[in-house]
Parts: structure tokens; C-alpha cells; sequence
């Protein structure tokens, strides 16, 4: 008997050299999703200089249309200690559920920091290092994200801080304990570390925060540093564009398994899991004709594509930032502390909300109940514990499987497990102890937030 | 590239008009005024967008650390950029 294959592993030499800039293949320009903020007096001068805070050649080649932009020499052999990442065959899963369909899932847990966040903080790192930045600042929900901007800050030289969740920040303190390993500092927020951390502490001192508020002291924090950035993880379409290589190198892989997706499944925080890896599937689809369905999954304690509104937002609660149009439930929504499962920015990435808003992914969201528990069966089968933002992808992977098991019909699934869940283990304690609960938002919640959106007017320059 | 330092300048004045879209003449936007003005309102985006802009119609490639380091303060002030940048790609190609 023919033994069957689990891995399918690439060499060194086949990690990407050049990210995928889904631009070229969707029609969306830059004035579609971002514009001026109109907050505020328009007659008032707001500053008397500004630095900018992204380096231009990072953002270069993110609002181009050239469909491949080449990763630095330097990016690359950073990768190349961790990538390519492998693809696996998830056999164990299959036959506990009895499906006809073949599930293989990109794991992106291996690496250092234990997710998918690393590709782009080695990127940015590189890219700020070369503008002669000396300290980055952000925000982290999860602590993913802070964790590997932390580790990319110590390979480059750079000086970090980093703004956590407060509910997350005590949720998973060795999330922390990793990023100081690497010479962060790290605030749990709100803070009173910043006006904005401050204000929001006086009017809530119970306040769990979000990663909008957590943002928002970032920025306040970069603003005031002599040499200082702020630095995001998710959501920007250089950040997107950075985790391609997750999609680039799952393509190779699976011709070399001799099958291709039916469908692509992502978790949905505010899009670069999601999108690293189906974005790549979307130029085959757009030019090679097939016929992938690209689904991108959120919590329910999150729901802002499957219950927001597609409308022009701010990204943080300071409203300083320039708008973007995208799928939101409001810059002030906070997901509730006892959400465990991360993904918990209030809006969705530019371009993977044009490509919903065109029709060309779909969108489903979990109550965390659900989630853990596919997360779960993955353990138990595949022997390896998904971070709860992967388990998202998981649970979706597993009821596509047990709908081609209903219908008879063979299916390829392809899901990104973007993180291991070691240091995650208090969420899944508290679900193997019962005491989850699912917490839909109730509608009023949202409409309340969705209220606070800003005017969606165009500004008018005054001549 | 061989310019010089007054066509730059009206170049510049009509990219800023088309990018920014401002509602002034493009003679109108002097060196003093300030790029965070309400006639200007330049942000943290709009940078962005102006700098590519203007690498595109100079065919110069700004370097990120002069960007950074820049303190951009009024158009006179992005005027000098943008001439500093001409002239060092003028200079690379004759060398």
C-alpha cells in the first residue's frame, strides 16, 4: 500500500522573492479607499510640520499596480530561516470526520514569535531601519503581532514599544514576557501612559480596551518620540502585501500535492491572515480561470463584515488618521472582554473590503464556543494546538468538510493556521472548564458605534 | 535629468493642484504657505501620495532617510526636496 503524504515541503531556495500585489488584478484605486479626514474645523491649521510615518519605498510598491514586488535581499534570508513554511495534509481530521474532503492547511506557527505576524515585522523593521528610524511604537490585541515586531526590532536595532489590550495583556501575560525578552516595552491598555489612554481611563476605569484605542496611544506615543514611528501589524495594504509570501509558497505546494483548492479559508482579524494567503488565489482566479472560493471567517464578537457597515472610518479612536473606506463596525466598538479568541479590530483591510463589497469573497463568523472546539478536535487529531485566531479558520475548514461529507461531493480545503496556541492555553482552560460563552453583539451595541462613524461626506479643500 | 530650479517649481505647483486636488491656481501656491494650511491640508497620506506623485513626474526615486529626516514645512521647503533630488539624479547620470 502506497504510503500516503503528510508534508509537502519546499526548499530554501523556493521562499519568494517577490510579493504579490493584488492591485494589479482588482479594480481599486487608491482615492476609492482612503480620503482626508474632514474631523474638525476645516479652517484650522492642525500642525506646523509632520514626519512622514511610513518609509516611502514600504509604500511604494503597496499602492502600485506592478503585480510582483521584489523582497529585499536582506527580508528574504531573514525569511529563509523559517521559510518556506510547510503545507500539510490534515489525513487525522479527515478520517475523524468521515469526509470525502481533502483538507490541507499552511502552517505559519513554526517560526519564532509562533504566527504569521513575523513576515511582516521583518519587513517593516528592514524598511524603517533603512529611513534612519531608531524606535518603532504600536498597538496589539492578541499580543501576536507585539511579539514579532518585538523579535523583527531586535534583529534591526530598533527601539519598541508596544500599547497591548488591557484584557489581553492579563489574559496572557507570557505574550508580554516574550516581548520584553526582546527588549519591548509594554504598556497594557488604555494606559496612563498617554491623553488618550488617560481620557478614556477617566471615563471608564474599568475599560477592557481594544486595539483601537491601544492604537491610538501608539500614535500619540510615536508622535512624541525624537526619532520615533508607529508601526502596524495588520490591515494597511503594505501589510498585506508583505504576507503573500504565505499564498506564493501554498501555490507551489499544492501542484507539488496534485490538487488545487475549492476553497481557501482565512481567519479575519483586520485581513493580512486572511488575505497572505488567499490573495495569491485570487490572480489565479482572475487570470488562469479557476474557480476558488475564498472565504475569510471572524468571530461573532466581531462582526464587522458580517453585520457592519461598508463605510469611510477612522482606524484608531484618535481620528487622526486618514479615512478608509472599509467594512466596520466603528472606530469606538470594543469586542467584549469575555471574547477570548482574538480578531478583534472593529474593521476590515481596505482591499479585502473592496473584494467583499465586489463579490469576490465571502464571509461567515463563529461564536467562540464553536471556534474552541474545532480548535479542539485539530489538537487532538492533528496534534497541534491552533492559536484561537487559527481555530477560526478551522471550524469553517470543518463544517465545509462535514457539508462535502452531506452532499458526497469531494472538496479541497486550504486553511491558514497562522499561529500555535501555546501561550493561548488559558482560553482553551476556560473552554475545556465550560466557562466560555458566546457573546453575539447585540444590535444595539453596534448601531450605537455605527453612530459615532464620521461624516461620510467628501471634505471640500477650501481655495 | 537637466532642470531647473523654476520649472521644477511650476511642475510641482501642478502636481500638488492634481494629487491634492486644490481648488487654486497652481501660480497661487507660494513657497511661504504653509503644506498643513486649509488651502493645502496635507496629512500623513497625502505626503505619501504627493512624494510618489512627484518621484513619477521628476523620474527621480527620493531616498527614505532625506524623507524622513525632512522637516517639511512649507511648499518651499518640498520645493528644496524635490530640487535636491533632481539635481543628485542629474549628477549620477553624468557621472
Amino acid at each position: 500500500m502506497k504510503a500516503r503524504r503528510n508534508q509537502f515541503l519546499l526548499d530554501e531556495s523556493d521562499t519568494p522573492t517577490h510579493w504579490y500585489n493584488i492591485l494589479a488584478d482588482v479594480d481599486v484605486k487608491e482615492s476609492d479607499v482612503r480620503r482626508i479626514r474632514p474631523a474638525g474645523d476645516p479652517e484650522e491649521q492642525r500642525s506646523n510640520s509632520m514626519a512622514l510615518n511610513l518609509p516611502l519605498s514600504m509604500y511604494r510598491g503597496s499602492v502600485g499596480r506592478e503585480r510582483f514586488v521584489e523582497i529585499p535581499d536582506e527580508v528574504r534570508e531573514q525569511y529563509q530561516r523559517w521559510r518556506p513554511t510547510p503545507l500539510v495534509r490534515a489525513h487525522r481530521l479527515e478520517q475523524a470526520l468521515d469526509t470525502p474532503a481533502h483538507i490541507y492547511y499552511k502552517y505559519e506557527g513554526a517560526n519564532a514569535s509562533g504566527s504569521h505576524k513575523l513576515n511582516t515585522a521583518i519587513a517593516q523593521a528592514y524598511f524603517y531601519r533603512k529611513a534612519g528610524v531608531e524606535e518603532l511604537t504600536t498597538g496589539s490585541g492578541a499580543g501576536q503581532w507585539g511579539t514579532a515586531l518585538s523579535m523583527a526590532c531586535q534583529m534591526y536595532g530598533l527601539g519598541l514599544t508596544v500599547f497591548m489590550v488591557r484584557v489581553s495583556h492579563d489574559q496572557k501575560p507570557y505574550r508580554r514576557v516574550l516581548m520584553e525578552l526582546h527588549g519591548a516595552r509594554v504598556f497594557a491598555s488604555p494606559s496612563a501612559t498617554t491623553e488618550a489612554g488617560k481620557e478614556l481611563l477617566a471615563r471608564q476605569p474599568d475599560s477592557n480596551g481594544s486595539l483601537s484605542i491601544a492604537n491610538a496611544e501608539a500614535l500619540e506615543y510615536a508622535r512624541k518620540a525624537p526619532n520615533g514611528r508607529f508601526a502596524v501589524g495588520s490591515g494597511e495594504n503594505h501589510v498585506l502585501l508583505h504576507q503573500t509570501v504565505i499564498g506564493e509558497e501554498a501555490l507551489l505546494q499544492m501542484k507539488r500535492a496534485g490538487e488545487f483548492p475549492d476553497v481557501v479559508i482565512g481567519a479575519m482579524g483586520a485581513g493580512s491572515n486572511f488575505a497572505g494567503l488567499a490573495f495569491p488565489f485570487h490572480r489565479e482566479r482572475a487570470n488562469e480561470g479557476t474557480h476558488t472560493r475564498l472565504v475569510a471567517v471572524e468571530p461573532e464578537a466581531c462582526p464587522k463584515m458580517t453585520r457592519g457597515r461598508y463605510a469611510w472610518d477612522y482606524n484608531d479612536t484618535s481620528g487622526s488618521t486618514p479615512m478608509t473606506k472599509m467594512y466596520t463596525l466603528g472606530h469606538t466598538f470594543a469586542a467584549p472582554g469575555v471574547h477570548a479568541g482574538g480578531l478583534r479590530y472593529h474593521g476590515a483591510a481596505p482591499l479585502v473590503s473592496a473584494l467583499y463589497d465586489r463579490g469576490l469573497l465571502e464571509a461567515v463568523s463563529y461564536g467562540q464556543k464553536a471556534v474552541f472546539e474545532a480548535g479542539a478536535l485539530f489538537a487532538r487529531t492533528e496534534h497541534l494546538v491552533p492559536a484561537p485566531e487559527s481555530a477560526h479558520a478551522v471550524r469553517c475548514a470543518i463544517d465545509e468538510a462535514v457539508k462535502a461529507r452531506a452532499e458526497r461531493r469531494p472538496t479541497v480545503i486550504l486553511l491558514n493556521v497562522s499561529g500555535h496556541g501555546l501561550l493561548d492555553l488559558s482560553a482553551y482552560q476556560q473552554f475545556l472548564a465550560g466557562d466560555l460563552e458566546d457573546h453575539p453583539v447585540p444590535e444595539k451595541e453596534i448601531a450605537a458605534s455605527l453612530a459615532a462613524l464620521p461624516d461620510q461626506e467628501p471634505l471640500e479643500v477650501s481655495p | 535629468m537637466h532642470d531647473d530650479g523654476a520649472e521644477i517649481a511650476i511642475r510641482t505647483r501642478k502636481i500638488m493642484v492634481d494629487v491634492l486636488g486644490l481648488r487654486l491656481n497652481p501660480e497661487d501656491i507660494t513657497d511661504e504657505i504653509s503644506l498643513y494650511s486649509p488651502r493645502i491640508q496635507l496629512d500623513s497620506l497625502t505626503m505619501l501620495q504627493l512624494l510618489l506623485a512627484l518621484e513619477g513626474e521628476f523620474d527621480v526615486q527620493l531616498d527614505d532617510e532625506d524623507v524622513m529626516e525632512a522637516d517639511l514645512r512649507t511648499v518651499g521647503d518640498l520645493m528644496q526636496l524635490i530640487q535636491r533630488s533632481v539635481r543628485d539624479t542629474s549628477r549620477e547620470g553624468n557621472a
